[in-house]
């Protein structure tokens, strides 16, 4: 049973469409980052999944259960770390922790949930008074109450400094061990990198790439360049030209520069070194997560190339 | 019980408004003074102290601020909570949102009683020592009533809130309902039956029945004619411009039950109507 299962799922405001003919599918057990550039649909996919707003066309499940069906049910399971929300400005965190945990029925002490986020020592002040980074740790806080399932979590590193970020993809990790299945946005690369066993990229409503960061770069055209220092750049440029799945070769300082169409590098260097050019040294350089997703959100052609 | 831990939750936050000290600390000090002039001052000659002396005293100074705290505390309840983005994290619970209406009405309506029993505990500090027996039923009896007033004027502004979802809007719709009810209502039942008697009020004897009931339905009049149960005839405060029963004086609508009917159908009917509009938006 899938985690979470989007079939067809189109979301119109007025005469907006946020979500177009959505399919997605996040498995039990992994954690699924969903990337896409803001005002691309993240945070309407999460709010159709909570059911804060519903589709136009289309169904959603979350752990098998009809997202607006048994909307209370699946909130029992799962947790949340929403997008655009506020705490309580008048109330301490320890009040916001026992209400939910009061609200889950669970057992959890507030103190270690708070000292697990970073915020042990602001426990008994108001949330109102609260940096943006803690009121996030609080919120994350939130989210672990009753041992969810499943945690869905739109942007949670917003407001962290790297520290919280490195912090926040502990937790992910940890989480995810324990069992949960986690499903969480972002615009920034890097947080889904370190964590993620699957990505989707959403843009303009449509899922335009679904795959793991590997395969990812894999089908990326610019995929990966191999630099090679060489004794005799021409003899080795050559060489390489010769090898199938080469794109372009070319000559820097006393080095080849070979861009690649997905694999090859070792068949590259075996060409090079038969050929008699001693090598010296070599560098592979992947695509970056930058180019990655530049190239699935804002240039269609290059993909499709 | 989803709606307890809910209302609990929201009682907490609400109590803690700046704006609802304000207003509870001016009721305190009103209530203070009704009893301050009912029992410490020698204005109304030699008549005999009494309880009910006391709540009728007290009636007037609820029925016109009660209204004013519990709009007050309510108009924000939802509307606000959906502004902020706090309704996400409340909604990310396992919290239907009938479970949140149910909640907040009864947590702001707790907190609206809250003020009632600081004031009323104050104006019997300050009369009860010179009213000879003092009645408690009776005065619990009126407390019940002025805790319904409040809960029904919460009701109307979480049914404004529920439906608008935008605190300014929810907010001049409070204003609205509480000039149109509380101030205007004895003077459009005038009007009505001047205009009706074909504009003028030449050959009336007193209002027709039509007008005694209507001036009835408005929240105002009928906690004075809920509170009858106690004490006879308006002294003043909640809108009862036109004293009810000219006419016939028996009638049902001038019945107390009758008031208690119309204030229980102002908490039901907004928050009703308010949760319908809120069930299917989108947030």
């Amino acid at each position: 049973m899938p985690a979470i299962q989007l079939d067809s799922v189109t979301k119109r405001f007025g005469g907006v469409t946020a979500l177009h003919d959505l399919d997605l599918t996040v498995r039990d057990g992994e954690i699924y980052g969903f990337l896409g550039p803001n005002g691309a649909g993240k945070s309407t996919t999460i709010n159709l999944l909570l059911d804060f707003i519903r589709p136009t066309q289309g169904s959603a499940t979350v752990l098998g259960m009809d997202a607006q069906a048994e909307s209370r049910a699946i909130r029992q399971r799962i947790g949340v770390l929403p997008d655009g929300y506020e705490v309580y400005g008048r109330l301490t965190g320890r009040t916001h922790l026992e209400f939910t945990i009061d609200s889950k029925g669970a057992d959890d002490d507030p103190e270690r949930l708070a000292e697990r986020v970073g915020i042990a020592d602001a426990i008994d002040r108001k949330a109102g008074g609260y940096s943006k980074g803690m009121t996030q740790r609080l919120v994350l806080a939130m989210a672990l109450v009753g041992q969810p399932e499943l945690l869905i979590l739109d942007e949670p590193s917003t407001g962290l400094d790297p520290n919280g970020a490195r912090e926040m993809r502990e937790i992910i990790r940890a989480e995810n061990e324990r069992g949960a299945t986690v499903f969480f946005s972002s615009h920034i690369l890097e947080q889904v990198e370190a964590v993620c066993d699957r990505v989707g990229i959403l843009r303009s409503g449509e899922l335009v790439a679904e795959d793991s960061i590997g395969a990812l770069r894999e089908s990326i055209s610019s995929g990966a360049q191999l630099s090679v220092t060489v004794s005799d750049t021409e003899r080795a440029a050559e060489a390489a030209r010769g090898v199938e799945g080469v794109r372009e070769v070319a000559v820097d300082g006393d080095a080849v520069v070979v861009s690649l169409d997905g694999g090859g590098k070792t068949a590259v260097l075996g060409a090079i070194e038969d050929s008699g050019v001693e090598v010296s040294d070599f560098a592979t350089r992947e695509a970056s997560l930058e180019e990655l997703f530049a190239a699935y959100t804002e240039e269609t052609e290059r993909v499709e190339a | 019980m989803s709606w307890a831990v809910v209302a609990r939750k929201d009682f907490e936050d609400a109590v803690r408004s700046k704006a609802f000290w304000a207003v509870s600390a001016l009721f305190v000090l009103f209530a203070g003074a009704a009893a301050y002039l009912y029992t410490g001052t020698d204005l109304f000659g030699a008549q005999e102290l009494s309880t009910l002396g006391l709540v009728g005293f007290l009636r007037g100074a609820s029925g016109t601020l009660v209204p004013v705290i519990a709009l007050l505390v309510g108009y924000r309840s939802i509307a606000g909570e959906r502004q902020s983005g706090s309704l996400k994290l409340l909604l990310s619970l396992p919290h239907s949102r009938r479970d949140v209406v149910v909640g907040k009405l009864l947590g702001r309506t707790g907190v609206v009683a809250a003020a009632i029993g600081v004031g009323y505990l104050v104006a019997l500090g300050v009369g009860v020592a010179t009213i000879g027996s003092f009645a408690v039923v009776d005065f619990l009896t009126f407390t019940g009533l002025t805790v319904l007033l409040g809960l029904s004027f919460v009701g109307i502004a979480m049914g404004l809130s529920s439906a608008t979802g935008s605190t300014s809007i929810a907010g001049a719709l409070a204003i609205g309902f509480w000039l149109v009810f509380q101030f205007l209502w004895g003077i459009i039942t005038l009007v009505l039956v001047w205009a009706s008697n074909g504009f003028s009020l030449q050959g009336l004897s007193g209002l027709p029945d039509w007008a005694t009931l209507f001036n009835q339905l408005a929240p105002g009049s009928a906690y004075t004619s809920a509170t009858g149960i106690l004490v006879d005839g308006p002294t003043g405060g909640g809108g009862g411009v036109v004293a009810p029963g000219g006419g016939g004086a028996d009638v049902f609508y001038t019945e107390p039950w009758f008031g208690i009917v119309v204030l229980a159908a102002w908490v039901v009917v907004p928050v009703a109507l308010g949760y319908l509009q809120f069930r299917r938006a989108d947030l």
